[in-house]
Parts: C-alpha cells; sequence; structure tokens
C-alpha cells in the first residue's frame, strides 16, 4: 500500500514556498501561523465559544461543549434562529439591497435576486409551507439542479425549522429512493427538468420513480424550468405553492442542536445519513467562510452543487451570511464550449472561484487559449476542494488562470508569472467545512504547491501512523484528535466506530511535514472519490447484484483525469453495456463504471478487504 | 441574445446601445436598429448606431426628441402600457473633447415597470444633471466607449453616485474599456456584461 501512496505523494509533493503577489502585504511566516494554531487547539472550547459570539443567539448557551467525544453536544443551552444569521441578519444594512444570487442557465437565461428580495419570497414560501403542513423537524428533500427557486426553499424550509436534504442530480432514482425512505420527508421539491449538455434531464421522472420504489407518500413540489410537463395530483407548481401565501411566520427558534440539513454520505456498503445541527454548524461555517476570503463586496462563483457538502457549506450557508453575491450557474462546463466557466467569471465579475481539482485537470488539458481568451482579473483567489490536486495542475492553474492579463507592479502576464492564491482545501462531509487549508482572511502562510496547506486554527489535526502516534514527514492516516462544533447531531454506526484511541479517523491517507503543510493522499478504505465526489463501491455492487444476479466488487482505478474511476471486477464476463446502463437508472451517471476486469477472488471474503488487496494491485 | 430577469421584467442588449425591456407581452426597445418585437421604440437621438431611420420604424410608436408623435425632452413623463418613462438629460460638454452630442440634441431615459427602473442613459458625458438623479436604479444601462460618450473613469463617478443595482455596460468597441469598467466599478455595484 505504502508504495502505491508513494506514487500519489510524488505527483502532490513539493517544497516550494510561494507567496503570490497579491499576497505579499499580509502573508504571516510559519512561527505565526503555529503560535494563533497551537493557541486555538489548545482551549479549543474557548477558542469556539468566541467564533460563537459572532452569531446572532436568541438564548446564550450555558456550556460551550458537553459530553465525551464522540457523543458531544456543542452550545449546550444555547437557542438560535438559522434563517436570522443567513439572511435576515442582513436587513437594515447596505447588504439588503445588493445581488444575493445570480443565476444563469446553461442557455444563457439569467436572473438576479436581491437579498431583500430573496427574503420577501422566502417569507412568502415558508408561509405556504405552513400552510401545507410542513412544520418544524419535517424533513424536505430536494433533487434539484442549483436555480433561485430551490435555494429560497431550502431557506424557507430552515425558516420553520425543517430540515433539508439536497440529493445530487447525478444519483439516480433508486439512491434517490433510498433516501427518501430513510428520510421520510413530508416533502419533495423537484424542477419538471434542466438542460445538461444541451439535452433535457427528466428530473420530475426520477423523483416519480424514486417515491414508487421508496413506498413513501408525501407531496411533491416541482419548479417548472422547461414548462412541458403535465403534473400530477400529489404533484404542484412551485408557483401554486408561492401563491398559497398564508399567515406571516416567524423565523424558527430553537435549541442549538436542531437538525438543520443532511447529506447521505458513501461508506463502502451503501450510502447511510448524518444530520448537522444549526447552532456548531453555522459557527463553523461563518468563520470558515470568513477566513476563506468571502466579504460583502465578493462575487462568488463555486461550481460544486448544494448536493455536495461544499456545495451546501458554500453556496447556500456561508456566502449568504456574509452578503457575498452567489453566482449559480445551473449547466455542463464544457457547454456549448469548454470555456464557459471563464466566461462567467469574466462577464460576472467574479472575485472569488472555487471548484474541484478534477475540473481543473480537464480544463488544463483543453489547452490556454481557452483561458487566455478571457479577461478574469477581478479574480482574488482560486479555491480548490473534494481530492487532491497535483503540484502539475497546481502550477498550470496558478500560472495560467492566475497571473491575469493585465500587467502589475509583481506579476507579468506575458511569462505568467503568477499573482492571486490558488489554494486546495480540505473538507469531508462529516466535519462540515474546510478544515485544512491556507486562509487568505486569517492564517495565510507561503502556499505549498500539491498540499491542502496547513490546519485551519481550531480544529486539532494530526497525522498518525496505525498505532495512533503522531508521524511527521511520514505517511499516516489524517486525524483530529479534538471535537469540532459541527460534529453530527445523527450519523450511522460508522462515524461514531471512527472514534477510536481518543480521536477521530478521516479515513484518508496524508503526509504531514514538520512545518504543518499536509498532502492529503486519498482514501484508506474502498469509498472512492470520482471527480472529487466521494462515492460508495457498495452501491454499485448491491444494484448489479439485485438485478444481474452477480456478485462483483467496485474498485477505484487510478484516473489521470478524475483521481479514481469505478472498475468492475467480476469473476466471469459482462456486458459492459448492459451494466453501465444499469448503474446510470439505478445508482446514476457518477458512479458508472469505465470498464470490467475479469478477476478470481474469493466469494466468503469480507468485500472490505477484497477491495483493498484489488485497489493495491491496481496501484502499484 | 442574453436576457436577465429581475422580478418579472426582462431586459437584454440588442446591438451597440440597444436594449429591450420586457414585461409580459409588452417590449419597450430603446435605441433598437432592427425593431421586430418592439411594442414601444425610443431613441434617445438619431444617429446611426441607434436609429434605423424612419422608413424602417413604425412612427406611431416611437418615442424620441426630434421623430414621431410623441417628441419628448428632458423632465418630460410619458407613460406607454405598463411602462412609465422619464426623459432626462444627456450631452456632451466638451472639456477636451468633441460636442458631438450637444444639449437639446438628446435624451436618456428612465423607465419604470411594476417592479424595477431602468435607466438608460443616452450618449453623454458626465453631467451635474445625472449626479441629481434620486430614483433608486435597479439596473443602469452606462455607455463607456469613451469616444463622445463617458470613458470608464466617469462611469465610476455614475456609478458611485446613483449605486444602481447592477450596471450593464454599453456603447464600446475597445474591450480594454470595457475591462477597466468592470474593474473600477464592482465594488460600487454589481457588473453583468451582456
Amino acid at each position: 500500500m505504502i508504495r502505491l501512496l508513494e506514487r500519489v505523494l510524488e505527483k502532490l509533493y513539493s517544497d516550494e514556498s510561494i507567496v503570490p503577489p497579491i499576497m505579499r502585504w499580509k502573508y504571516v511566516d510559519v512561527r505565526e501561523y503555529e503560535a494563533v494554531y497551537r493557541r486555538s487547539v489548545g482551549d479549543v472550547a474557548g477558542f469556539w465559544g468566541e467564533e460563537a459570539k459572532k452569531l446572532v443567539w436568541a438564548k446564550p448557551w450555558r456550556s460551550v461543549i458537553e459530553g465525551v467525544p464522540p457523543h458531544v453536544r456543542w452550545f449546550v443551552g444555547g437557542e438560535i434562529s438559522a434563517y436570522h444569521n443567513v439572511v435576515e441578519r442582513h436587513r437594515g444594512t447596505w447588504v439588503w439591497n445588493k445581488p444575493a444570487i445570480i443565476w444563469e442557465s446553461e442557455q444563457g437565461d439569467e436572473e438576479a435576486i436581491s437579498y431583500e428580495s430573496l427574503h420577501n419570497l422566502v417569507e412568502k414560501l415558508s408561509s405556504a409551507l405552513k400552510s401545507i403542513g410542513i412544520g418544524a423537524g419535517d424533513w424536505v428533500v430536494f433533487y434539484v439542479p442549483p436555480t433561485i427557486e430551490s435555494i429560497a426553499l431550502m431557506l424557507a424550509s430552515i425558516r420553520i425549522g425543517a430540515p433539508f436534504e439536497a440529493v445530487f442530480t447525478g444519483f439516480g432514482f433508486y439512491e434517490l429512493g433510498n433516501r427518501i425512505a430513510s428520510r421520510r420527508p413530508r416533502l419533495l421539491v423537484t424542477t419538471d427538468g434542466f438542460y445538461r449538455r444541451g439535452r433535457v434531464i427528466d428530473t420530475v421522472l426520477t423523483v416519480r420513480r424514486a417515491i414508487e420504489y421508496a413506498k413513501h407518500r408525501c407531496s411533491t413540489v416541482v419548479i417548472e424550468r422547461i414548462g412541458s410537463v403535465k403534473l400530477m395530483e400529489s404533484e404542484m407548481s412551485f408557483d401554486s405553492l408561492k401563491s398559497l401565501g398564508g399567515e406571516r411566520v416567524d423565523s424558527f427558534t430553537g435549541p442549538s442542536d436542531h437538525p438543520l440539513f443532511g447529506l447521505h454520505i458513501a461508506y463502502e456498503d451503501g450510502y447511510k445519513p448524518i444530520t448537522h445541527g444549526v447552532g456548531g454548524y453555522l459557527v463553523q461555517t461563518y468563520s470558515t467562510s470568513r477566513w476563506i476570503g468571502l466579504r460583502p463586496h465578493d462575487t462568488y462563483f463555486c461550481t460544486v452543487w448544494p448536493g455536495w457538502i461544499t456545495g451546501i457549506t458554500y453556496v447556500v450557508f456561508g456566502p449568504l451570511m456574509i452578503g457575498s453575491t452567489i453566482v449559480l450557474y445551473e449547466g455542463s462546463f464544457d457547454y456549448p464550449s469548454i470555456d464557459r466557466w471563464w466566461d462567467i467569471i469574466e462577464r460576472y465579475a467574479v472575485t472569488l472561484f472555487l471548484t474541484t481539482g478534477s475540473a481543473l485537470r480537464m480544463l488544463s488539458r483543453a489547452g490556454n487559449q481557452h483561458v487566455k481568451a478571457h479577461n478574469m482579473d477581478t479574480l482574488k483567489a482560486i479555491l480548490v476542494t473534494a481530492e487532491p490536486l497535483e503540484k502539475d495542475v497546481w502550477w498550470w492553474t496558478y500560472r495560467v488562470v492566475g497571473t491575469g492579463g493585465t500587467a502589475m507592479i509583481t506579476s507579468v502576464p506575458e511569462s505568467l508569472s503568477g499573482r492571486i492564491p490558488v489554494l486546495n482545501m480540505y473538507i469531508q462531509s462529516e466535519l462540515a467545512t474546510f478544515v485544512l487549508g491556507n486562509l487568505i482572511n486569517y492564517t495565510f502562510t507561503p502556499v505549498v504547491p500539491g498540499s491542502v496547506g496547513r490546519p485551519i486554527p481550531g480544529f486539532d489535526i494530526d497525522v498518525v501512523d496505525e498505532h495512533g502516534n503522531s508521524v511527521r514527514d511520514s505517511i499516516g492516516e489524517l486525524v483530529l484528535r479534538k471535537p469540532w462544533p459541527s460534529m453530527p447531531v445523527e450519523a450511522p454506526k460508522e462515524f461514531f466506530d471512527s472514534w477510536r484511541e481518543g480521536f477521530y479517523r478521516t479515513g484518508d491517507y496524508a503526509y504531514m511535514k514538520k512545518d504543518f503543510t499536509v498532502f492529503v493522499l486519498g482514501r484508506r478504505d474502498g469509498v472512492m472519490k470520482v471527480s472529487g465526489y466521494r462515492l460508495s463501491p457498495g452501491a454499485v455492487e448491491n444494484i448489479l447484484r439485485e438485478k444481474l444476479g452477480k456478485n462483483v466488487i467496485v474498485v477505484g482505478m487510478p484516473d489521470e483525469a478524475r483521481f479514481e474511476a469505478p472498475m468492475i471486477i467480476s469473476k466471469e464476463g459482462l456486458d459492459l453495456k448492459t451494466v453501465r446502463n444499469l448503474v446510470r437508472e439505478y445508482v446514476g451517471a457518477i458512479s458508472e463504471p469505465i470498464g470490467i476486469k475479469v478477476m478470481n477472488f474469493d466469494e466468503k471474503a469480507p468485500k472490505s478487504a477484497l477491495r483493498l488487496d484489488i485497489k493495491k494491485a491496481f496501484w502499484s | 441574445m442574453r436576457r436577465l430577469r429581475i422580478g418579472s421584467t426582462v431586459v437584454s442588449r440588442d446591438g451597440f446601445a440597444g436594449v429591450r425591456i420586457a414585461t409580459g407581452r409588452e417590449t419597450l426597445c430603446i435605441d433598437v436598429i432592427n425593431v421586430d418585437g418592439c411594442s414601444y421604440l425610443l431613441y434617445t437621438h438619431l444617429h446611426p448606431r441607434h436609429f434605423p431611420g424612419v422608413e424602417k420604424i413604425d412612427i406611431g410608436k416611437t418615442v424620441s426628441p426630434s421623430v414621431g408623435p410623441h417628441r419628448i425632452g428632458p423632465g418630460n413623463t410619458i407613460t406607454l402600457g405598463g411602462f412609465t418613462v422619464k426623459a432626462v438629460d444627456a450631452y456632451n460638454i466638451g472639456e477636451g473633447k468633441e460636442v458631438v452630442h450637444p444639449k437639446g440634441l438628446g435624451v436618456g431615459y428612465i423607465v419604470k415597470t411594476n417592479d424595477i427602473t431602468v435607466y438608460h442613459m443616452g450618449d453623454t458625458d458626465l453631467i451635474p444633471e445625472i449626479l441629481d438623479i434620486d430614483a433608486k436604479i435597479d439596473i443602469l444601462f452606462i455607455p463607456i466607449g469613451c469616444k463622445n460618450v463617458l470613458c470608464p473613469e466617469e462611469a465610476l463617478e455614475v456609478v458611485k453616485s446613483l449605486r444602481p443595482f447592477i450596471a450593464i455596460p454599453i456603447h464600446y468597441e475597445d474591450k480594454s474599456l470595457l475591462y477597466t469598467f468592470r474593474d473600477i466599478v464592482q465594488p460600487y455595484t454589481q457588473v453583468v456584461i451582456m
């Protein structure tokens, strides 16, 4: 295993330290960083207690943290309104009249809404939700592309205390159905479709099949994007919901651990639910959103959709809490041409861009001319999430995208000298926010290409060997030694089992230098990282067993573009087309396998061990 | 053609300085050369890149300072279906530049729909009358091409004064002016390039 990890590390590791020209006035050296960091993790409760004071609480907490990890509660006794802290806190400030969201469809339709208008819409929708019987604690499940209407409905849900789960539209009806069966929502929200690469994705049909599969009765609200679908009796259009009106309702205020949103996250044998609570989550989200560089004057474009943790924390919540303007793009990055994102950055004067390593890998291969065709001088930073970012890709992004087109005192466009920071960050659904990464608005240290920077203050991060001992300049497992405010208020057994020997095991291999720089190397288990998406091999195995009666193993194969790609390991030959169609239809297009390898394996052996053995064989 | 919706109003650019403002079934067009689909035709002045010639328009639908049944000047207001239109000053002041648009030749338009206010500035320099406008502007169509209209630095003063919700640059050929405008103005508004 070490050999394959060393091969990954080789693509990441760098001893270089880069201070991008626009950060020369505010970077700190490692000693200064270390002092701030050690102080924060020396008193985690005190540190986060101070951060929590930056939110508006209806009732202050009596203790910051209680319990023994992993069974801890944060801000105990505190009461808080999520919606007030996300949107309503801006009332009476200049932010109220600025754009909250600018949305763009793949076809080029654009829509803008101010914070005030968004609030008015949310107020109307929350009254309407109440009038159809949705209340505090009822789950609302979304199967939507990012639109103003879908974000408004998510906010309307939390305004009445109803937690939501956004399911990525790349999942098929079977996986959506499993989530419906698990959450038992009172309401589902979808669109009548949306365009992707010029083709209509029929979301409402997937929802109908998922409801049937889950055998769960609930209402569905359909946001009419295409306008060609005849609604069924149990379905209501978004406009009809909006027109229901009803009495104005106050923002729900509840205990700190009231459920805010949930996700089903990949474990080896399938997807399982976790839920984040209001107080701790919003404290962590507000702090890290400020630290990564978001400010009210920013126009921010994140390519990760709500449905993944980055898209929830750094689209739905963080930027709105700050008062930034969010650019939401509904379509594909390469439609009608591969420069679509660069075009969006140019046209909306985007200042902060957040995307994935896989996307940058693909864009870098398309050639520099697509970047150079656009002026992106408004960018002040590029953030990268979800997976390791090879130093080659980092350098391409820094030099080709990050230099800009206008000569500045310390940057020269012709020589691609680099100007703005390119920062890979580390996040995990269980952790809720970035916990590793260089912070533009806090402890900005020189950037080490290929790394995920250094631990963010407040998160006690370590890399340990198999005995739990800290290791430096050596490969180990990434762990958190102390609880974090947004510890899930609901999680599967696997999460609690990850707390062993006094710390939380993230499941990721990592390499930490003595100067705190961390390189994350990928999963230590069979869970796959495909284009930055954390995918379960078990979900694919289960559907092939159920539908074809075949016992297969799914392994993440090294992939130049997507980091990993699912490969089917079968004892006998299978028709790849049939397998792909089944996986696409049931599990979702994002889990589609790249191929089938015929190989003998012991069917009685535990699948997790088999996956690791096969992974080792292929990766080395 | 890109279209930007705010509430129930949809705006789009059409040509060099042309703009369409649509609400439901009505479309008000300003300085549009191809007039297909326009319910009302407004012209800020009659220079070639703004006005297609009387033979190409329905004169009965036309509002302008010098042609059509509805002659309009600064300070005048007219109601056209669901639109309320106010004409405002637009002219060159001549300081260091040629006066191609003398005072009285043209106008700008402030158009109110049922939910937003759109301001098409016409061809103008930075003039005191603009800085005195007290209406809340949601969408500002602002000329930035420097030649006989605002330069980006002057456009910045307009934006700082009016603080529009969104600013959309028009009337430019040199893209470097576009990027200068975008980069210096963005802190004071949201720029959208259409």
